[in-house]
């Protein structure tokens, strides 16, 4: 599988604050990328690092062989990105701003983007800033994909929107990337509403990656283990565990890999995306308050 | 990038066009009674204000149209405009709004950006500069001439604000004070805070300018002429900018009062020959020191150069933020 | 045409909800032998979903016999299983609902229920069994 896009020990500092920090991956072309993490883990950070918008204190990030913020010429072209909320000139209409990208782009296709604002009777007209949270959702996404990108890069896309747009807006987006073949990275602090549209999974959690993996093989691999309190050291020298919780009545532990003997005392269930995300964000957060604790391993 | 550029500041250029109309149409209005009343006084025959009757209608020329020097001086903030409305706000605004992360997102760079957008509104503040100093210098040009006559420095081609407005100075200053606007942007990202540094600053700079600078292009010339009772001024001609007019004795000693000077001629004030010739034994002289009016594009030359050498030096800075700081 | 439908939240990867929708409309006899899924684009459009999770729900459909890919047709449905005589569905359902009524009064809740029903399924074998 190429990778069409790649970071080495990836890192940006804020001041004193590290906003990612030894970012290493590897990421998938023709892939749908789930980017998952709290606010603040470093999302926007990386997708700006990819983008060019920010520079990297340290370490590399290359997409479509190049380096965004060293070589912009190469890389904007390729690549689609639509900020947190959406940003747009407000008074510019939807009309306003498809002139603004066939100007601005060496690509551009926008019948597609006027079918779909059609359809959704989006006003072309009318200033964006006066348009509801879902419309101007929809003219961003249009301007993005008429870019005829390689990579379309989503930070954020569904927070601000109701159901319905949500639903919209995916329609119009799967649409399009089917289409096209193009890679899409979407974040989001909310796992569910990406699970459906994305088949590859990046972890971030305090400013550092903390998985990447198909969707597919996470659900394979994962599972959830419950049964009475037990020596955790013993565990963790048999399975790779992910993180792990006692109670004096029992023991749970998430943990990674193919099948092996298990105890039969112990009691096996499947994991959903959710769970298992959290199961990750948790060990980071242990990891960020006792670097050394034992529950923490690997 | 050229129609992003028009349909994003046009309301400011229109605005700032809209103002340089005006002026315009104030001056040209002007013009037309300024040259009425000066055919009127005939004028155009007088070359100095040595006859009686060119000197009492110099004057009363000078005296009708004289408040035209203020209308002008309030013209000079013209140039702050551009930075003001269309410099400071070209970077603050795409930060504070968070529109960078969608334009520097397209597929043209930012320095392509900053570049294009420099160029055009530069350029385009420099021609609505050009045009209006046109116009002033062609609607004051009958007030110009006789206060040259006069030799009052309040509208000479010399001084400010005729010379700040007008040949390449007003494009200098225009083109510094677009650069501290945008400089202002780059580095505060906050508009309205960058609009009154850039008000600031563009003061700062311009005013040590003119009044220490200027003076001090080229040295001035020197003339000194016998002191008599019938005139005790040098010959200066038309249109100079007289820094400093004065007497000098034999011995270098320069007065400013003639009663200081001569005081030591004081005991022969009631014989006028004994006078005369007592100011020759001292060596009385009055001596004027001016710029003459030829001068004019040698000044401007200078301090254009110092404008346009500060804005390509802000221009630099703020592009090395746009580029470096604000990633 | 079958309709799909999605939930976010219930903890089911979107392609096992997919086939469980396959399955049980083929079983409550909305779907019949012949009758065309929906193509992978029109499923897409329909809930915004990514296309290789519909290309894998219909591959492992396929592999369990239920429906063929006839090329540059579509999807279609290959067998259905034996319905279930609409008489023991209904009498199941009868004895049913009298045994969640004496589990209320026994004083369970709609989750121990559930948990109940899930071990006792499991142990039975039954569990292990594909829909024939």
């Amino acid at each position: 599988m190429t990778a069409i896009a790649e970071a080495d020990n990836l890192g940006k500092r804020y001041g004193a604050r590290w906003g990612l920090k030894g970012c290493t991956l590897s990421l998938p072309a023709g892939r749908a990328i789930a980017l998952v993490g709290p606010n603040g883990a470093g999302k926007t950070t990386l997708l700006q690092l990819m983008v060019g918008l920010l520079r990297p204190t340290e370490g590399a990030v290359r997409v479509c062989g190049h380096e965004p913020f060293k070589q912009p010429a190469d890389v904007l072209p390729r690549v689609a990105f639509v900020a947190q909320d959406q940003p747009l000139y407000s008074n510019f209409t939807a009309e306003d701003l498809m002139t603004l990208g066939a100007h601005l782009n060496r690509r551009w296709d926008d019948r597609l983007v006027r079918d779909r604002l059609r359809q959704l009777r989006v006003p072309l007209d009318r200033p964006v800033g006066r348009l509801s949270g879902g419309q101007r959702a929809q003219v961003a996404l249009g301007l993005s994909l008429a870019k005829q990108a390689d990579i379309v890069i989503l930070d954020e896309p569904l927070a601000s929107l109701d159901p319905l747009a949500r639903q919209e807006f995916l329609q119009t987006l799967m649409e399009a990337v089917t289409e096209s073949g193009a890679t899409l990275i979407l974040s989001s602090h909310i796992v569910d509403e990406l699970e459906r549209v994305c088949d590859y999974l990046v972890i971030l959690a305090t400013a550092r990656v903390q998985l990447t993996i198909a969707i597919d093989e996470a659900l394979d691999t994962h599972k959830k283990l419950t049964g009475p309190p037990s020596d955790l050291l013993a565990l963790s020298s048999i399975h790779d565990v992910v993180v792990a919780s006692q109670t004096p009545r029992q023991m749970t532990a998430v943990v990674k890999g193919s099948g092996r003997m298990l105890d039969p005392s112990w009691e096996t269930h499947a994991m959903s995306l959710q769970e298992i995300v959290l199961a990750y964000l948790t060990r980071s957060r242990q990891e960020e308050a006792e670097p050394a604790a034992e529950l923490a391993v690997r | 990038m050229s129609w992003l550029i028009w349909r994003q500041h046009r309301i400011e250029l229109l605005f700032v066009l809209a103002t340089v109309c005006l002026c315009s149409a104030f001056l040209a209005f002007e013009h037309i009674s300024l040259v009425g009343t000066y055919s009127d006084l005939g004028l155009g025959k007088c070359t100095s204000a040595a006859s009686p009757a060119c000197s009492s209608n110099l004057q009363a020329f000078a005296n009708q149209f004289g408040w035209l020097y203020v209308g002008i001086y309030w013209m000079l903030l013209l140039p702050a405009m551009f930075g003001i409305f269309i410099g400071a706000p070209l970077i603050a605004r795409e930060v504070e709004s968070g529109s960078y992360r969608f334009v520097w997102t397209q597929s043209v760079t930012r320095t392509r950006w900053f570049l294009s957008k420099v160029v055009a509104l530069i350029v385009g503040a420099i021609l609505m500069t050009a045009a209006l100093s046109a116009v002033i210098s062609w609607a004051l040009w009958p007030l110009t001439r006789v206060e040259g006559i006069l030799l009052l420095p309040t509208l000479n081609v010399l001084t400010t604000p005729l010379f700040d407005l007008t040949g390449a100075v007003a494009l200098a200053a225009t083109a510094l004070a677009l650069s501290l606007g945008i400089l202002a942007g780059a580095l505060t990202r906050q508009t309205v805070l960058a609009m009154v540094l850039t008000v600031i600053v563009f003061t700062a700079v311009r005013i040590p300018v003119a009044s220490f600078l200027r003076p001090h292009f080229a040295s001035p010339v020197v003339t000194t002429a016998a002191v008599s009772l019938n005139s005790d001024v040098p010959v200066v001609p038309n249109g100079a900018w007289l820094m400093k007019l004065g007497f000098i004795d034999g011995e270098g000693q320069t007065f400013d009062l003639i009663g200081v000077a001569s005081a030591r001629c004081q005991p022969y004030a009631a014989d006028p020959t004994a006078l005369q010739q007592c100011f020759r034994e001292i060596g009385l002289r009055s001596f004027a020191e001016y710029q003459p009016a030829d001068r004019y594009w040698l000044f401007q030359g200078y301090e254009a150069a110092i404008y346009a050498v500060l804005a390509a030096t802000a221009l630099l800075v703020a592009w090395s933020a746009v580029r470096w700081r604000l990633a | 045409m079958i309709q799909f439908s999605l939930n976010d939240r219930s903890g089911v990867p979107p392609y096992i909800q997919i086939i469980q929708q396959v399955k049980q409309a083929i079983l409550l006899g909305r779907l019949d032998v012949d009758d065309r899924l929906p193509a992978v684009r029109e499923v897409v459009l329909q809930i915004a979903i990514n296309p290789n999770t519909v290309f894998k729900a219909y591959r492992q459909l396929e592999q369990e016999g239920l429906v063929e890919l006839r090329h540059g047709q579509g999807t279609f449905v290959r067998r259905t299983p034996r319905p279930i005589p609409a008489r023991a569905f209904a009498a199941l359902r009868r004895s049913l609902m009298r045994w969640l009524a004496s589990a209320e009064e026994a004083g369970l809740d709609s989750d121990m229920v559930q948990a109940l029903f899930a071990t006792t399924l499991q142990d039975s074998g039954l569990a292990g069994q594909e829909s024939a």
